[in-house]
C-alpha cells in the first residue's frame, strides 16, 4: 500500500499544544468534619524564644478561618530530660522566651489539649543558620530576581530554607494637600500625609533549597522570588528581609512534599498528590491524623533595596491614574462635602481668588487604601 | 526419498499442439538440480542441447526436482523426472513439449507465474490490455481447478494445504487474511508472513480468501495429498470507508481467538485525526477495554491493567516509550506501518513478559514489484518514505523518516510560556524482506526515535528509541514451519540543566534488552495444530547516572548499581478442533527468571517495614544469580459454536511480568524509570478468565459481542505519598506491594458494511489495588482495596460513518468515559500564614466525565483505474463540541489562599485538513 499523504494542514496552529485552558474549579464536598490538630512550632535558638501555634483543620469546602486552639498545656523537653512550660498569649499562641538552647541536643514538643488529649512532637535537632554571603537581584526578561548566596565550610547545612518580608514604598495617584477638618480646610501637614505609604508582604511559598548533590555545601545564585515586570512593589522603592534557615534531612522532606503537593501543581506530569502531615502524632491514638511540624534552628538575614531607576527600561513599572478622577467642590457647597468617601486635592482658583477645592474619591488619594502604613520603616 | 513432486493442473486448459510420444533425436545431458524447479533442468537442457521446450509453467511450478546425471539420455531424464505426477513429453524435431494427460486443448493457458520466461506465451493469441488481463488471470485463477498431491484412489482422510498470500500489486504478504472451506467449516489466518497452513478433507474443495482492503477471491482445489499454493490477492482500488476492525466477519464469531482486535492502517486513516496524523494508538483507544488517563497521553490501560503491563512490540522487538512530544503523538510512523493486532486476552502462550495486554505492531514489506514514495508534511510534523524492489520479486527494501518543526510553531506562538519551551523529535525506520526461495524468507528490521524538549523551565530532556529486529521464516514442509527471531531493543533518557553553572548537571538513564526466540508451528492433522517455542532475554538497566556539567559544576557524581537479569521461556499449545462446533486452544509457557549480579543488595530487619532506618546489612553479590523466580503460565481458549452465526468463547491466562516501569505521576513520562525484579520486588502475576457471547445477525453484516472478564494480580507495585524515584539507591522502601484486581464488561454492535457503517462499544470495568503485607493502619487508605488511578467505570465509545456516494462519505466517532480517581484534598489549614490542603484516602474522587466527539469528511477524487494516483481530501474537526475535558484537577496555596483549577489540554475544536493520495 502506497499512501502519500500531504496530510495535516492545521487550519488552526494557534494555542493547540499545551496552551489547553485552566479554569477555577470549586472544591469537591467531602464528608470529612476535619478538625485536625495543627501544629506549627519553631524554636528560634538566636533569640532562645520557643513559639508554637495551635490551630485546628477546617473542611475545604469552609468558608470560615481556621479556629484557634485555646488552653493547651505545651512543654518543651530537651533530650536531656529538662522541660520548659510555654505560656499561652492567646489567639492559640503559646511562647516561652529565654530557653537556653544547645545545638548538641535534641528537643521535642509535648502538648495537652483542653480535650485532655496528648501529642507528642519526634525529637528534632537544632541547626545552626550560616550566614547569608550575598543577597543580590538580577534582571531578566520575566522580572527582577531575587537570589541569595551562601555556603557552610563545615559541610553540615546542606538544606536550607528561606522566608522574606518584603517592604515597598508606594503613593496614593493625586496628593492630597488639604485636610477637610469637618469644614475648616486646612493644608495638611507632613505628619497627616497619605501620599506616601510603606507596604509589608510576607513570604506566602515553602522556598527551600539544597546542596545535597553537590561535593561542597554552597547556594549559588538561589533564585528567593521573582519581581515580574511593571510590578506595583517597584513603582518607588522596594526592600526585601531575607531570613535563612537550616533544616534537619527530615524537615526538608517534609517541606518538599508540602511543596510539591499543595505548591507545585497543574504540569502535565505532576506526581499524584497524597497526604503529608508532619512529625506530631497522638499518643493514644497513633491513626489519628495530626498535622505540623516542629523544627528550630538559628535565623540570619539579610536586607535589600531597589529603586525603580535601578531598573532597566523594560521591567520598569509607573502607577496610572486608572479609574481615578478629580472633581471641584465650590467654597459655598463645602459645608455638603462628603468627606470620608473623598478627599481634597488641592485649592481651584479664578485668578488669584481661591474659589473652591478639587477632590477624589479617597482610594486616589489615600494610599492607606491600597493597605500599608504611613509609617516610615526603621530600616528605610 | 528426496523427491516431492506436487503440482497443479488446470482442467479445462489444453495445448493447441499435436502430441508425440515418440522421439526423433535423442541427445545426452549431465548435471544436477538439487531441490530445484523444473525451470532449472530446463535450463540446463537447453544449454547443452538444441532442444527448446514448450510448456505451461503453471503445471511444472509445483515440481521439486532433485536428480544428477552425468551423460544421460534425456528421454530417460524426464522419465525419470516426470514419474509419479500425469505429465508427459514428447520429442519433435527440436522442440520438447510437455502435456498433461492425453487431453485436447480448448483455451489459452494463463501465465500465472513467470510470465517473461515462458516460451508459451508467445502462443497467445489475443492481445489482451493489462488490465483485461490481469481481470481474466484472476478470474481464471478462481475458475481453475488445482490439484495438489499425486493423483491417488485413496481420498480418505485430511490433506494439509500451505502456501503465501500475496498482495498481487506489490507482492507484499496479506497478514490475517481468512483461508478457509466452508463445508465442513474449518478456517485459518494468515500470519504475520502471509503465511497459512489449513489441513482439509481430501477431494473437491472450495477454499475462500477474505481480507478486509483486498478483493475477495477463491480456488478450485482437487486435493489429494499434502501440497502447496501460493495465492495472489487483488487490493480493492477504492480504499473501503468502512471503518472496520479487521476480522473477518464471521471470524469473530467462527475463530477461537476472544478479546482481539485488528486494526488495519487503511482502516485507521479513516478514522478522524487529532494533529493532523493518523496514530494507531488513539485509534486503539477507541477500541473496548482500552482507556487511558488523559488526553495527549500515550499510555494504554487495558482491561484495568497498568500502563507498563502491555507488551508493546514493533517488528518482534519491544518498544518501551512509544510516545513523542509529551505524548502528543505516537512513534510509529504511518506510512510504514501495516497493521496492528490488540490481544486483551485468549494471549498464546508464545507471549509474555507482560501482565496485561499485547501490542503487536507490524510495518510493511518494502514494494516489490516497483519503487514508490510517500509523504506527507503538516504545520508540525513532515514525513518522507520509500520503497522498492532491490531484486524484483525477491527482495525489497522500505525506508521512512518523520521530524518536526514544532520549535518553530512554539515560539510563533503567543505565549512566554510556549515561547521559552523547546520541543523536537524525530523517527527512523527501515527494513528489508528478502526471499532466499520458496521455502526460506528473512525480515530485517530497525527503527529509532529521538526526543529532546525543554518545557518552560531550565531543564533540557532528551530520549531515544531504538530496536532492531531480524526474523527467519524457514518452511520445512507443508505441515511445519519455523521462525526464528533475535531483536534487541534500547531505550534511555538523559536530563540537563545549566542554568546554574554550580549545579549543571546531566543525568542519564538507559534500558537494553536482546532477546533470541524460536517458534515452530505443525499442522498435525485436521484437527491438530501443534505451535512450540523457547524465548530468552536478557536485560541491562543503568538506572541512573548524575554527572556534572561543565568547569564549574561542584556536583557530586551518583552512579545506580547497574541492574541485570535474564528471562527464558518454554511454551507450547496446541489447537484442537474437537468437532466442528468445539474447538479448544490448550498452551503453556513456563518462564524462567534471574535478577543477575555484581551487586550490592541491602538487609532490612526482619518483620519491620522496610525504611531507611530498618537498613541491617548490605551482601555483595558477585557476577551470577542473585534472585530466582520461575512459574508456569497455562493458556486456554475454548469455542464452542452455537450455530453457524452464533458461539461461546471462554478464556484463561495467567501471565508474568519480571520488568515494572516505576512512575508516580498519572500520566506516562519520558522519565519514569525501567526496574527489573529482585531480592524485593517480585514477578507480578495475573490471571484473567474471560467469557464471551458473539452473534452475528442479517447475513454476518451485524456482529454482536459480549465479553467480561475477571483478573487478579498479585505482586503488583504502588507507591508511598511523595516518593522519590530518580537516584534512588533504596527504591524498595518507596514502593508498597499490593494486589489488584480488576473485572469488565464489553458489549459491541458493529455494522461493517452498508452506506452506513460503524460500531458502538460500551465498557464496564472496575480496576481496585490495595496494600498488602504492612498493618492496615499504616497502609494506603487503610488496607483497603482503592480505585486505581486509570478505573473509569463507563465507557461508550460510537463510531459511524455513512457513505453519501463512492466518493463522498462522513464519519462520526463519539467518546464518553468516567473520569478517572483522583485524590482530592479534604481539608484546609494554616501554616506560617499560608493556607495549605491535606489530602484524604487515595484515588477518593474523579474528575469530570469525559466527552468528546470528532467528525471528518472524505472526499475521493475520481475512479477511473487507470491513473496514476489516487487522491482523497480529508477535512476533520477533532473535539467538534469544544468541551473542554479535564485533564486534571488540582488545588494549589497562592497568595496564602487555595485555589482549584481544572486544566484541559484540548480545549477547543480542532480543524485539520489533509490531502492523500495513493499510486
Amino acid at each position: 500500500m502506497k499512501s502519500f499523504s500531504i496530510l495535516g494542514l492545521l487550519l488552526i496552529v494557534n494555542g493547540i499544544l499545551l496552551t489547553g485552558c485552566v479554569e477555577p474549579y470549586p472544591p469537591p464536598v467531602t464528608d470529612d468534619q476535619a478538625g485536625y490538630l495543627v501544629v506549627d512550632g519553631y524554636l528560634n535558638s538566636s533569640t532562645g524564644t520557643i513559639t508554637v501555634k495551635l490551630t485546628r483543620a477546617i473542611p475545604l469546602s469552609s468558608v470560615d478561618i481556621p479556629p484557634t486552639e485555646p488552653n493547651a498545656l505545651i512543654t518543651l523537653e530537651d533530650s536531656d530530660g529538662n522541660t520548659f512550660m510555654l505560656t499561652e498569649e492567646g489567639n492559640g499562641k503559646y511562647s516561652l522566651s529565654g530557653v537556653p538552647t544547645d545545638f548538641s541536643k535534641q528537643y521535642r514538643l509535648l502538648i495537652t489539649t483542653a480535650e485532655n488529649k496528648n501529642y507528642i512532637s519526634e525529637f528534632v535537632e537544632i541547626k545552626q543558620a550560616p550566614p547569608i554571603d550575598e543577597l543580590t537581584w538580577v534582571p531578566t526578561d520575566n522580572g527582577v530576581k531575587i537570589q541569595v548566596d551562601t555556603h557552610d565550610d563545615t559541610q553540615k547545612s546542606i538544606y536550607y530554607k528561606w522566608s522574606f518580608e518584603e517592604t515597598y514604598e508606594q503613593h496614593a495617584v493625586y496628593y492630597s494637600a488639604y485636610e477637610y477638618n469637618g469644614g475648616d480646610v486646612k493644608l495638611r501637614t507632613p505628619e497627616n500625609d497619605v501620599y506616601t505609604c510603606w507596604k509589608d508582604e510576607i513570604s506566602q511559598n515553602i522556598i527551600i533549597g539544597t546542596s545535597q548533590r553537590l561535593s561542597t555545601d554552597i547556594i549559588n545564585d538561589f533564585p528567593v522570588t521573582l519581581i515580574p515586570p511593571g510590578s506595583p512593589k517597584i513603582y518607588v522603592r522596594y526592600s526585601i528581609l531575607v531570613k535563612q534557615r537550616v533544616l534537619t534531612k527530615e524537615a526538608y522532606t517534609y517541606y518538599d512534599k508540602l511543596k510539591k503537593t499543595t505548591e507545585d501543581l497543574g504540569g502535565l506530569f505532576d506526581p499524584q498528590p497524597g497526604q503529608v502531615t508532619g512529625n506530631f502524632k497522638s499518643v493514644s491514638d497513633p491513626s489519628e491524623i495530626v498535622i505540623g511540624y516542629f523544627s528550630g534552628g538559628s535565623e540570619e538575614s539579610e536586607r535589600m533595596f531597589i529603586t525603580l531607576s535601578d531598573l532597566p527600561q523594560h521591567l520598569r513599572g509607573y502607577q496610572s491614574e486608572g479609574a481615578c478622577s478629580q472633581d471641584t467642590v465650590k467654597l459655598e457647597e463645602l459645608p455638603f462635602f462628603s468627606d470620608g468617601p473623598n478627599l481634597l486635592i488641592n485649592g481651584q482658583y479664578e485668578g488669584i481668588t481661591l474659589v473652591g477645592y478639587t477632590f477624589a474619591p479617597t482610594g486616589c488619594a489615600d494610599c492607606r487604601r491600597k493597605g500599608g502604613t504611613t509609617e516610615r520603616p526603621d530600616f528605610w | 526419498m528426496t523427491r516431492k513432486i506436487s503440482f497443479f493442473i488446470l482442467l479445462l486448459t489444453v495445448l493447441t499442439f499435436p502430441l508425440k510420444t515418440h522421439a526423433q533425436q535423442r541427445a545426452r545431458i549431465s548435471g544436477e538440480v538439487t531441490r530445484g524447479t523444473f525451470q532449472q533442468l530446463v535450463t540446463i537442457i537447453e544449454n547443452q542441447t538444441d532442444y527448446r521446450f514448450n510448456y505451461n509453467p503453471t503445471w511444472t511450478d509445483s515440481l521439486v526436482i532433485d536428480a544428477k546425471f552425468s551423460n544421460e539420455d534425456i528421454s530417460k531424464v524426464l522419465t525419470q523426472v516426470f514419474s509419479g505426477s500425469n505429465l508427459h513429453f514428447a520429442l519433435y524435431e527440436n522442440k520438447i513439449f510437455i502435456t498433461r494427460e492425453r487431453q485436447m486443448l480448448t483455451e489459452l493457458p494463463i501465465d500465472f507465474f513467470n510470465q517473461e520466461s515462458s516460451p508459451a506465451k508467445d502462443a497467445v493469441a489475443f492481445d489482451y490490455s493489462a488490465f483485461e488481463r490481469k481481470e481474466k488471470e484472476k478470474k481464471l485463477a478462481e475458475e481453475r481447478l488445482y490439484t495438489i498431491g499425486t493423483k491417488t484412489s485413496n481420498m480418505q482422510g485430511n490433506a494439509t494445504v500451505a502456501g503465501t498470500i500475496r498482495d498481487m500489486k506489490d507482492g507484499e504478504p496479506v497478514v490475517g487474511a481468512s483461508v478457509f472451506v466452508e463445508n465442513p467449516l474449518i478456517g485459518t489466518l494468515t500470519d504475520q508472513f502471509g503465511h497459512f497452513s489449513i489441513t482439509i478433507p481430501k477431494g473437491k474443495q472450495t477454499l475462500k480468501i477474505k481480507s478486509i482492503g483486498m478483493k475477495n477471491t477463491s480456488r478450485q482445489l482437487m486435493l489429494y495429498a499434502n501440497g502447496r499454493l501460493d495465492i495472489e490477492m487483488e487490493q480493492d482500488i477504492t480504499p473501503l470507508k468502512e471503518v472496520i476492525v479487521e476480522s473477518d466477519r464471521d471470524a469473530r464469531v467462527t475463530s477461537l481467538q476472544m478479546g482481539m482486535e485488528k486494526l488495519d492502517i487503511k482502516t485507521m486513516k479513516n478514522m478522524p485525526l487529532a494533529l493532523g496524523e493518523t496514530d494507531i494508538m488513539k485509534v486503539v483507544l477507541t477500541l473496548p477495554g482500552v482507556q487511558t488517563v488523559g488526553e495527549g497521553t500515550v499510555g494504554l490501560n487495558i482491561r484495568g491493567g497498568a500502563t507498563n503491563q502491555n507488551l508493546i512490540l514493533y517488528n518482534n522487538a519491544v518498544v518501551y516509550n512509544p510516545s513523542h512530544l509529551f505524548g502528543f503523538f505516537s512513534t510509529f510512523n504511518p506510512d510504514v506501518l501495516k497493521n496492528v493486532e490488540l490481544y486483551k486476552s485468549g494471549v498464546t502462550a508464545d507471549y509474555g513478559g507482560r501482565l496485561s495486554a499485547v501490542l503487536d505492531v507490524h510495518a510493511r514489506e518494502g514494494n516489490l514489484k516497483k519503487i514508490s514514495g510517500s509523504g506527507g508534511i503538516s504545520p508540525i510534523t513532515g514525513r518522507f518514505s520509500i520503497e522498492g524492489p532491490i531484486i524484483k520479486d525477491k527482495t525489497s527494501f522500505l525506508l521512512g523518516a518523520r521530524s518536526t518543526y514544532s520549535d518553530w510553531i512554539l515560539k510563533k506562538l503567543d505565549s512566554d510560556e510556549l515561547n521559552n519551551s523547546t520541543a523536537s523529535f524525530y523517527d527512523l525506520n527501515a527494513s528489508i524482506s528478502h526471499k532466499i526461495d520458496d521455502d526460506n524468507s528473512i525480515y530485517l528490521s530497525g527503527y529509532m526515535s529521538k526526543d529532546k524538549f525543554k518545557l518552560n523551565s531550565d531543564t533540557v530532556y532528551k530520549y531515544s528509541d531504538r530496536n532492531a529486529s531480524v526474523t527467519w521464516k524457514h518452511v520445512f514442509n507443508s505441515k511445519l514451519y519455523g521462525t526464528l527471531t533475535g531483536t534487541v531493543s534500547e531505550y534511555e533518557y538523559e536530563l540537563s540543566s545549566d542554568s546554574n553553572p554550580v549545579e549543571a548537571f546531566t543525568m542519564n538513564f538507559a534500558i537494553a534488552q536482546w532477546n533470541a526466540k524460536a517458534d515452530l508451528t505443525y499442522s498435525l492433522n485436521a484437527k491438530h495444530t501443534l505451535t512450540g517455542g523457547a524465548s530468552t532475554t536478557r536485560y541491562n538497566i543503568q538506572p541512573g547516572n548524575y554527572q556534572p556539567l561543565g568547569d564549574e559544576s561542584e556536583v557530586t557524581p551518583d552512579v545506580m548499581q547497574k541492574e541485570q537479569g535474564l528471562e527464558s521461556a518454554v511454551y507450547i499449545g496446541d489447537n484442537y478442533d474437537i468437532t466442528p462446533n468445539l474447538s479448544v486452544y490448550a498452551g503453556i509457557r513456563y518462564s524462567f527468571y534471574q535478577s543477575l549480579g555484581p551487586r550490592d543488595v541491602l538487609q532490612y530487619a526482619e518483620g519491620a517495614p522496610r525504611d531507611e532506618s530498618t537498613i541491617t546489612d548490605t551482601i555483595q553479590y558477585k557476577s551470577g544469580p542473585i534472585a530466582k523466580y520461575n512459574g508456569a503460565e497455562p493458556r486456554v481458549s475454548i469455542r464452542y459454536s452455537l450455530s453457524n452465526s452464533a458461539s461461546l468463547k471462554f478464556s484463561f491466562n495467567r501471565m508474568r511480568q519480571y520488568i515494572q516501569m516505576l512512575s508516580n505521576t498519572t500520566a506516562i513520562t519520558p522519565t519514569d524509570i525501567w526496574k527489573l525484579s529482585d531480592t524485593y520486588i517480585k514477578p507480578q502475576i495475573g490471571d484473567q478468565f474471560s467469557l464471551g457471547f458473539y452473534k452475528n445477525l442479517r447475513g454476518h453484516t451485524i456482529e454482536t459481542s459480549v465479553e467480561a472478564y475477571y483478573k487478579t494480580m498479585t505482586n503488583t507495585i504502588d507507591f508511598r505519598d511523595g516518593a522519590e524515584l530518580l537516584l534512588n539507591h533504596h527504591i524498595e522502601t518507596d514502593i508498597v506491594d499490593t494486589e489488584g484486581k480488576a473485572y469488565g464488561l464489553e458489549l459491541l454492535i458493529k455494522k461493517s458494511s452498508g452506506k452506513l457503517n460503524g460500531w458502538v462499544s460500551y465498557t464496564y470495568s472496575r480496576s481496585f489495588m490495595k496494600e498488602i503485607g504492612v498493618e492496615t493502619s499504616e497502609a494506603i487508605n487503610k488496607g483497603k482495596y482503592y480505585a486505581t488511578n486509570y478505573d473509569k467505570p463507563h465507557a461508550i465509545n460510537f463510531i459511524g460513518n455513512y457513505k453519501f456516494s463512492r466518493r463522498f462519505n462522513l464519519s462520526l466517532n463519539v467518546t464518553y468515559s468516567t473520569g478517572r480517581p483522583i485524590t482530592v484534598p479534604v481539608a484546609k489549614y494554616e501554616m506560617d500564614g499560608t493556607l495549605r490542603v491535606l489530602y484524604g484516602d487515595r484515588n477518593s474522587h474523579r474528575i469530570p466525565d469525559y466527552f468528546r466527539t470528532d467528525f471528518s469528511i472524505n472526499v475521493e477524487g475520481n475512479h477511473k483505474v487507470k491513473k496514476l494516483a489516487h487522491s482523497s481530501w480529508t477535512f476533520a474537526v477533532y473535539n467538534l463540541t469544544g468541551r473542554e475535558n479535564a485533564y486534571s484537577v488540582y488545588f494549589v496555596s497562592e497568595d496564602g489562599r487555595i485555589n482549584g483549577y481544572k486544566l484541559s489540554v484540548f480545549a477547543r475544536p480542532i480543524p485539520t485538513i489533509t490531502y492523500n493520495f495513493k499510486f
